[in-house]
Parts: C-alpha cells; sequence; structure tokens
C-alpha cells in the first residue's frame, strides 16, 4: 500500500445513541432506535414530537462555558465533533504541548446543508418583529454556510483550506471526495472530514414538506467528524488507523444511472470489482423515491444477498449528517472486525449522488 | 498532470448580462448601483444596493424553469449558458458524465428562506407554502446547472461566503488536473438578499451612497447580486475541439485566518498569495494586475494594502490593482468568480477596468500599488491574480496567465 494512501485516523460522533464513538457503534449494533421525545425545544408547534434526538449533548465538557450561548447547536455540535475528533486521533492534546501538524497544513471539509436556516430565522423573525436595527451584530456571522467551520478553525488553530459543501444527502461523502483530491496534490497534510445537521423546528418544517400528512418518518440529528491523512503521515507519527479512504465517486442523472455512475467510479479508484464490496452501509434518507432507486442499484449490481445496513429507522432522516453517520457506522464494523471494507452511498433528490469505499488495511 | 485553460465566459450581473455587455461597461467604469427596487428597505437608512434589474429570464430558460426555479439557479443556469456558448463547446458530444458543474455562493436559495421566514412571522408555522425549504437548499443549484444542460458528472456546491467562487474554481482544477473530468462550468452565484443586507448594515459596514474601495474616504460595501460562471477544460481537451482561450489557470491559494469571524487579518491573504504564487511558478515581480476584494469597507481596505505591501513592496516597479466591486457592488458567493472571469478577460486582451469613485488613495497605501482609477489602464498582463476574502476567515487567491503552448 501506498505511503499517499489516505486514511481516517480520528474519530467523532454525536448521534440519537449517544455522545460517544462506542455509544454509537453499540446502538448499531443492537439494532435500536434512537427516535425519542423531542427535549431541546418546543416541537409541538410544528405538529410534530419525536425525532432522533442527540441523548446527553453537553458542549461545555469539550468547548467550556465561554461565548457559548452567541453559538448554534450545529457549531456545537462540529466544534465539539472536532474537539473530540483531533484529541481521537492524537493531533491535539490537552496540554498542547503533544500536537501534530502546523496550523498551515490543517484543513476541513464540512457538509451541512440546512446548518443555519435555524439561525437566520431567528435573526430574520427579530427583524421583521423589532426591526431591523434590533438584530445582533453578533449574530450576523453565524448566518453563513460556512460558519460553523470557521469557528472550528478558530477554538483548535486551523489556518488550512476551510471549506463547506452543501450537496444535500451527499454533502458528508462529498467532504471526503473534496478533501482527497485537496490532499492528493498535497495542499495540506490532514483535513476535518465529515458533516453535520441540527434538530430544529426548520428541520421538522422541511420533514413535514418532504413528507406531509405522514406519520412513520421521522427526522434526525447528527454530526460525524473524521480525520483524513496520508498513510504515510499517519505512521510516521504512530498514529491508530481506523480505514483506508479508497476510493469516491459523484454523479448526476435523472435516474438511478446516476448511482450506479457514482459507485463505478468510487470502486474503479479503489482498483477494486464489484465482488470485492463485502457490505454496503445504505443511503440515510427517507425518501421512497431515493430508497427505491437505491435497493434497485444495489439490487442488479450486488445481487440480493449482499449485506447492508440501513440506519434511517434508527436515527432518523438527518439530511446531510446522515452520511458522516453512515461512515462511522463502517467504520465501526470494521473496527469490530465484522467487516473488510464497505461500499457507502448516497442520493439526492436534486438528482445527485455519491459513493464512497472504505477498507481496513489488510488489502 | 493536465494544465487547466479557460475557454468560456458567462456572466449576469448588475452591469450586464452576457460577456460583451459586462466588459463593455466595465471598461468605461459604469457603476451598478441604484436604489433598490426588489426589496423594501422603508425601515433602513440606507437603501441602495446592486440588482439585476432586467433579468430577461426567459431569452434563456422555459417558461416553467422560470416559474418553478429560484432565482439564483435562474442566475447560475443563465450563466452556464452564455459561458457554454461562448465556449463553443458542444456538451452532447462529449462524454458527459466527465463534464462537472462546481459552483460557490454565500446564502444559496435564500430568497425562499426569505420569503417562508416572512410567512413563519405573519401566519404562523402551520399554514406555509409548500417545498421552501427543500428549494432553498444550496445543491439545487449545481444540479439545476446539470440538468439545464445535460451534465452527468460530478457536482458540488461550495458554501464559502463571500470567497466561495474562488474556491470553486479551486476545486474544479484539482479535478481536472487529476483527470476526474475533462471540463466543468465552475463559478458562483448569490441572489439579493434582504437577510445579507440587514447584516451588513447592522454590522455598519454599509457605504449609503457609493463604493470607493482603497480611497481615504471609503466608507463601506454594497449588498448586490449575480452570477458568474467560466468554462475550465484540461488543455488537451481544450486544443483537440480547437477552443479559444482566453487564459491558464495556473495556482491557487486557500488559506484561514482562524483568527476572527469576520474581520479579516492580512496574514492569512498573504500565505494565499504566496501559495498562489508558489503553484503558478510565478515571482511577486511577474504578477502586473491584482483584482482585489475590494470590498470598500474601512476594515478590509485595511488588511487588504497590508497583505498586498507584504507580498508585493520588495518588487521593482508598480503593481495595477483594481475593485470591480466599485462598480458592481458585493456580489458575495458570485463576486470572486466574476473577478475570475474578468481576470481571464484582462489576461487575453491586456486592458484593466477602473476602480470607479476613487479620489485619493488610503493613507496607509504601499507607493508600490497604482490604483486603476475611474479609468481603464491598457497594460500587458502575462499573470493576473484575483483575491478573496470571508466570513469564517476564509482566504482565496487565483492566478491566471497568458496562455501560450508549450
Amino acid at each position: 500500500m501506498s505511503n499517499n494512501s489516505l486514511v481516517i485516523t480520528g474519530v467523532g460522533i454525536f448521534s440519537p445513541f449517544g455522545s460517544r464513538k462506542e455509544d454509537f457503534w453499540e446502538g448499531v449494533n443492537k439494532g435500536v432506535s434512537g427516535i425519542r421525545e423531542i427535549t431541546s425545544f418546543d416541537a409541538l408547534k410544528y405538529g410534530c414530537n419525536y425525532a432522533g434526538e442527540i441523548k446527553g449533548f453537553e458542549p461545555e465538557a469539550y468547548l467550556g462555558k465561554k461565548g457559548l450561548k452567541y453559538l448554534a447547536r450545529t457549531t456545537k455540535l462540529v466544534m465539539s465533533g472536532a474537539y473530540i475528533c483531533l484529541r481521537d486521533a492524537g493531533i491535539r492534546s490537552e496540554t498542547r504541548e503533544n500536537d501534530r501538524y502546523d496550523a498551515m497544513s490543517l484543513g476541513i471539509v464540512l457538509g451541512t446543508t440546512l446548518g443555519v436556516a435555524h439561525s437566520i430565522y431567528a435573526f430574520q423573525e427579530t427583524s421583521l418583529v423589532e426591526g431591523p436595527s434590533c438584530v445582533s451584530p453578533m449574530a450576523f456571522p453565524n448566518l453563513v454556510m460556512n460558519s460553523h467551520a470557521g469557528y472550528v478553525a478558530i477554538k483548535e488553530g486551523m489556518k488550512g483550506l476551510n471549506l463547506t459543501v452543501s450537496t444535500g444527502y451527499n454533502a458528508s461523502l462529498d467532504a471526503v471526495g473534496i478533501a482527497a483530491s485537496f490532499l492528493e496534490s498535497n495542499q495540506a497534510k490532514c483535513f476535518l472530514v465529515g458533516g453535520v445537521e441540527e434538530l430544529s423546528g426548520e428541520l421538522l418544517l422541511w420533514q413535514r414538506e418532504r413528507w406531509p400528512g405522514s406519520r412513520d418518518i421521522h427526522v434526525g440529528e447528527g454530526c460525524g467528524i473524521y480525520t483524513v491523512e496520508k498513510l504515510g503521515d499517519a505512521v510516521s507519527r504512530g498514529a491508530k488507523i481506523y480505514g483506508k479512504v479508497a476510493g469516491y465517486g459523484n454523479a448526476f442523472s435523472e435516474s438511478s444511472e446516476g448511482l450506479e455512475k457514482a459507485i463505478e467510479q468510487a470502486i474503479s479508484e479503489a482498483g477494486m470489482t464489484m465482488d470485492e464490496i463485502d457490505y454496503i452501509v445504505r443511503g440515510i434518507n427517507a425518501g421512497e423515491r431515493e430508497k427505491n432507486m437505491e435497493s434497485e442499484v444495489i439490487e442488479t449490481n450486488f445481487g440480493h444477498k449482499m449485506r447492508c445496513l440501513d440506519l434511517t429507522n434508527a436515527l432518523g432522516d438527518s439530511y446531510s449528517a446522515g452520511g458522516s453517520l453512515q461512515i462511522g457506522a463502517g467504520l465501526g464494523l470494521i473496527e469490530q472486525k465484522i467487516v473488510s471494507n464497505f461500499l457507502t452511498v448516497s442520493t439526492d433528490p436534486s438528482g445527485s449522488s455519491s459513493a464512497l469505499i472504505i477498507r481496513d488495511l489488510s488489502a | 498532470m493536465e494544465r487547466v485553460v479557460v475557454t468560456g465566459l458567462g456572466i449576469v450581473c448588475p452591469i450586464g448580462i452576457g460577456k460583451e455587455e459586462y466588459w463593455g461597461n466595465a471598461l468605461i467604469g459604469r457603476t451598478g448601483i441604484s436604489e433598490l427596487a426588489s426589496v423594501d428597505t422603508s425601515s433602513f437608512d440606507n437603501h441602495r444596493g446592486g440588482e439585476v434589474k432586467d433579468l430577461a429570464a426567459l431569452s434563456f430558460l422555459s417558461e416553467a424553469q422560470v416559474t418553478n426555479l429560484e432565482r439564483g439557479s435562474v442566475m447560475a443556469i443563465m450563466a452556464a449558458k452564455l459561458a457554454v456558448t461562448d465556449s463553443d463547446v458542444e456538451i452532447d458530444k462529449m462524454d458527459r458524465s466527465r463534464v462537472g458543474v462546481f459552483m460557490g455562493t454565500t446564502m444559496g436559495e435564500i430568497q425562499a428562506l426569505e420569503r417562508m421566514g416572512k410567512m413563519r412571522v405573519m401566519g404562523g408555522e402551520m399554514n406555509l407554502a409548500p417545498n421552501l425549504l427543500q428549494k432553498y437548499a444550496a445543491v439545487n443549484i449545481p444540479t439545476n446547472v446539470a440538468r439545464a444542460l445535460g451534465i452527468n458528472g460530478r457536482t458540488a456546491i461550495l458554501p464559502n461566503a463571500c470567497a466561495a467562487g474562488n474556491c470553486a474554481i479551486s476545486y474544479s482544477f484539482e479535478v481536472i488536473k487529476a483527470k476526474k473530468v475533462d471540463l466543468a462550468l465552475a463559478g458562483g452565484v448569490d441572489p439579493f438578499s434582504l437577510v445579507a443586507f440587514t447584516g451588513f448594515n447592522r454590522l455598519g459596514a454599509v457605504s449609503r451612497d457609493a463604493v470607493r474601495p482603497f480611497d481615504k474616504e471609503s466608507k463601506g460595501m454594497m449588498v448586490s447580486e449575480g452570477a458568474g460562471v467560466i468554462v475550465m477544460e484540461s488543455l488537451s481537451c481544450a486544443l483537440r475541439r480547437k477552443a479559444r482561450i482566453y487564459a491558464e489557470i495556473v495556482g491557487y491559494g486557500l488559506t484561514c485566518d482562524a483568527n476572527h469571524m469576520t474581520a479579516p487579518h492580512p496574514d492569512g491573504l498573504v500565505r494565499a498569495m504566496r501559495l498562489a504564487l508558489g503553484r503558478a511558478k510565478a515571482k511577486p515581480s511577474e504578477i502586473d494586475c491584482v483584482i482585489a476584494h475590494g470590498t470598500g469597507t474601512p476594515s478590509n481596505d485595511k488588511a487588504e494594502i497590508a497583505a498586498l505591501a507584504e507580498v508585493f513592496d520588495q518588487r521593482p516597479g508598480e503593481i495595477a490593482v483594481t475593485s470591480m466591486k466599485s462598480m458592481l457592488g458585493h456580489t458575495m458567493g458570485a463576486a470572486s468568480a466574476i473577478e475570475a472571469l474578468t481576470n481571464a478577460l484582462i489576461v487575453s486582451n491586456d486592458v484593466i477596468p477602473p476602480t470607479i469613485n476613487f479620489k485619493m488613495a488610503h493613507p496607509e497605501m504601499s507607493s508600490k500599488i497604482r490604483i486603476v482609477g475611474n479609468e481603464c489602464l491598457n497594460r500587458v498582463v502575462k499573470y493576473g491574480m484575483n483575491n478573496a476574502l470571508a466570513f469564517g476567515g476564509v482566504n482565496a487567491s487565483l492566478i491566471m496567465k497568458k496562455f501560450a503552448r508549450g
């Protein structure tokens, strides 16, 4: 395996199963449900009171108390996820004495699409009800979609590439693919990648738009953050390696061809064949059309005996965060040696699809 | 590794739709700033900004598209179609799965969210027009472009605020270089946003009358709208189809200040410019023109002047610097894409559009910097750079070079 292979060396996951990666993996293994009554805000006015809410999220534990009240829940999730992930990876340490990589070579690519929708509405509401001079100037920077990644950079001292990607259901997988492109051309040494969506009134309104009248479908929140770096760098600093990012693909189509093409690209980039794919972590997406399309593509290309995991019902549809939880679930299976590799996929109603293959280091 | 060239330009902005109208107006220093018509500014002290007054979308899109799509997608499709026509590329004769769309934005399809917010404030949460949050999702912008132009390759949108256009172009540069796509439409778009207008006003960053970048009297920026798309392709693809080449993209630098969410720090921009120079294998003395971020806010002017001085002060001779935002206002996520497109025009035509409203240089201005004030400047430009700064501390510098074979 080349020293230039890209590997995952750090994990930080907040999910309806809990605030630790072990909670998440245990939830996945046991097949429990993370759907419960919403407690973080008054959800009844949106006509809904159940969702996949993150259990026991205490940002103070990672970020301290200072300044937290000005930050959106999304931002706190990403900052906390980044905090845990960088320490899990051994890139940041409590004393900062053993920090690895200089600030310039650390970047982030974060996937989110509704990440600022709640903050924008709060701002707009104040402006419309009390007048534009009553909005807080402190609130404005939180309305741009790349604000979460910006706060992480400040908190962790990361001066390299700082990107956000808003490709709907594909955003988390795309974040990995985009980071891979920049790592391959040596524009950074290490990237935080992943995705986030918060549970908010806006997510519930989005649910009502997408599935009007349905009582069986739930949304959820989540945040999965991972470090990706080159194998050579990871080995030389003695890092634990969770898996190798082997291939990525993304394509657009009105039909299932887009997903097929994305999978084809990922498999070709991984230098693998369809037969070698061990396991599929399916898209966390409650959309019937996308689900059917995905089933058809899996059945046609991998046969009906393919082992698959679908966490949509257990976690709720978490839109752009879904892919980050899919990656986390797959890494857990590799970690427990249940699989040696996995393909994970996503399809957005807008017509774009993504695919990502991660494998263990035995190959 | 492939070389990457620019072969088509498409623009929709307050001073023109299409390259010809835009470039003609840019060279004579026409302003795109006027009294705002699309939003009610009665509760604000400021009433001016940039708008594309007559979008004429029906000349580019079907009636159904114009009805169903949000303004960001409409402007992006228009700019993409203009770029494709300008480049003479026949996408249906290419392997369409190897053609990509990479866009940047600040607020995405914000007008859908703004309409929804108004309904929620007026009538509560239960009686809302359908699908507004789904329409707001920025993913719709590149996919609507792909759908309208018959493209099946990679698509992405990078909402990297006011540096988003350069970020999208930089990503596009990497995927073309790595032969993951042969050709891409890359750029940025933002429709006018009342939320952004409110926010910038509240930050005290808005000028009441005009934008005066790098002027002693600079008072602030102006919120605007637009879309800019360039056709980028591998040199081999361009040569194979005998395309006209505006410029070669030779380097970029993307950095983060990691210092403050809104106030720029010169060090981050210095690093971005130096990374771009390094990748371009160019010396500071070889850069003939810089299209600055040039928003016209005192804090931007100060940081940008300091950064330019740091990078270019040791060079012999002066460097020409201009700000397109003096004419267009701040088109947000579209801005750096429009400026990159302008850079391609400068490099291929050897003329630099003026910074209008310029009277007296900022007191901290380096003697090595010549602001192209009020009238365009004829100058041979072998290398041109365009810079962008954004909320979140993001800096993006992009360098184009006059195309030469071999």
